[in-house]
């Protein structure tokens, strides 16, 4: 769930686990090197070129504003990312432990409240 | 910026509302750069952008109330947590400055400039650069650019080819082992299978293909 946040940004679709994720997973625990570029690169290259009836969500907006405050001296167009009043942030991620009641889709949590404790447990 | 864009007297801006993929990526994927960025610069419309077509895109995008993706920074402490204790941020260390762009410290975004960068942009073949407007100026920037800014690693190694091949743009997920995923992983399977050239190499497929599969 966390790389569905960060690096490889994905709503939706939660019980599917695509190809690209599996290589993405497979490559960070076995410490085998990628493309990090390229792996930015071809998702902006897909959001890009929807249609525009499909509701692709713009991602990365943290490292491409990072990359333009780079680009330009601060006392140009970059300054503004200096600025607490014109920036805005990205909440951090909390996962919830596999025990949590709130964890998992509603009615599974519902079925769940449903069961004696004894069950439950 | 202001959320809407100016143009000259007499500009029009295409309604881009309806456009589909194939449309789409006619009018800013299948064009050379000289195209996306033909000279002169169209001075009728709003400095942020290069073209009526890029400015026509982003009163397109505005209208479909199209949003950026509600990324989230991470805390490793709170991973490791709900790991049981595992150790998570260790798997990322192996890849340089990649902790250091998933946590907190690197959270900030202006809208402005997420949604003019999507609205310009235009990728190179082969994902070797990328151009844009930014501030009224447009920027090109090679990948090792890129790498460096970021500070991450250039290597030879995409995550996309083996799992979509040579497909174009826009890729849908596709779901199922990634041994199995390309014609051409697929047939080095069979091959493998069919016509074993030594035991070991059947001995790392069937390891690879099982932990696929889990």
């Amino acid at each position: 769930m966390a790389l569905r946040k960060t690096l490889l940004p994905r709503s939706g679709y939660l019980e599917g686990f695509t190809g690209l994720q599996q290589q993405l997973v497979l490559h960070i625990l076995t410490h085998q090197s990628f493309d990090i570029i390229d792996l930015l690169l071809a998702e902006i290259e897909d959001v890009i070129t929807d249609g525009m009836g499909v509701t692709r969500q713009l991602p990365y907006g943290h490292w491409i504003s990072y990359i333009c405050s780079q680009i330009v001296p601060d006392e140009g167009a970059a300054s503004a990312y200096h600025d607490d009043m014109n920036v805005q942030r990205f909440p951090t991620y909390r996962p919830t432990v596999p025990q949590d009641p709130r964890r998992g889709h509603h009615m599974l949590r519902a079925a769940l409240e449903r069961l004696q404790p004894e069950a439950r447990a | 910026m202001d959320t809407t864009v100016r143009v000259a007297e007499g500009t029009q801006l295409q309604d881009l509302t309806k456009a589909k993929a194939t449309k789409v990526k006619r009018l800013r994927w299948a064009v050379l750069m000289e195209e996306w960025q033909p000279q002169p610069r169209d001075t009728t419309v709003d400095m942020w952008f290069w073209t009526v077509l890029q400015a026509s895109f982003y009163e397109s995008y505005r209208h479909r109330g199209h949003m950026l993706f509600s990324h989230r920074v991470l805390d490793w402490e709170s991973i490791s947590q709900q790991a049981g204790g595992a150790d998570i941020e260790s798997h990322f260390a192996h890849f340089r400055a990649l902790p250091g762009l998933l946590e907190v410290g690197q959270n900030k975004y202006i809208e402005d400039w997420v949604r003019v960068f999507y609205i310009t942009v235009w990728v190179g073949q082969e994902r070797s650069m990328i151009w844009f407007m930014f501030g009224g100026q447009p920027y090109r920037l090679m990948r090792a650019q890129l790498a460096e800014i970021l500070g991450v690693d250039l290597v030879d190694v995409s995550l996309h080819a083996p799992v979509y091949g040579d497909a174009d743009p826009p890729r849908r997920a596709l779901v199922g082992g990634i041994a199995l995923l390309t014609r051409r992983s697929l047939f080095s399977s069979i091959n493998l299978s069919l016509f074993p050239t030594s035991v070991h190499q059947i001995f790392l497929q069937i390891r690879h293909m099982t932990f696929t599969w889990r």
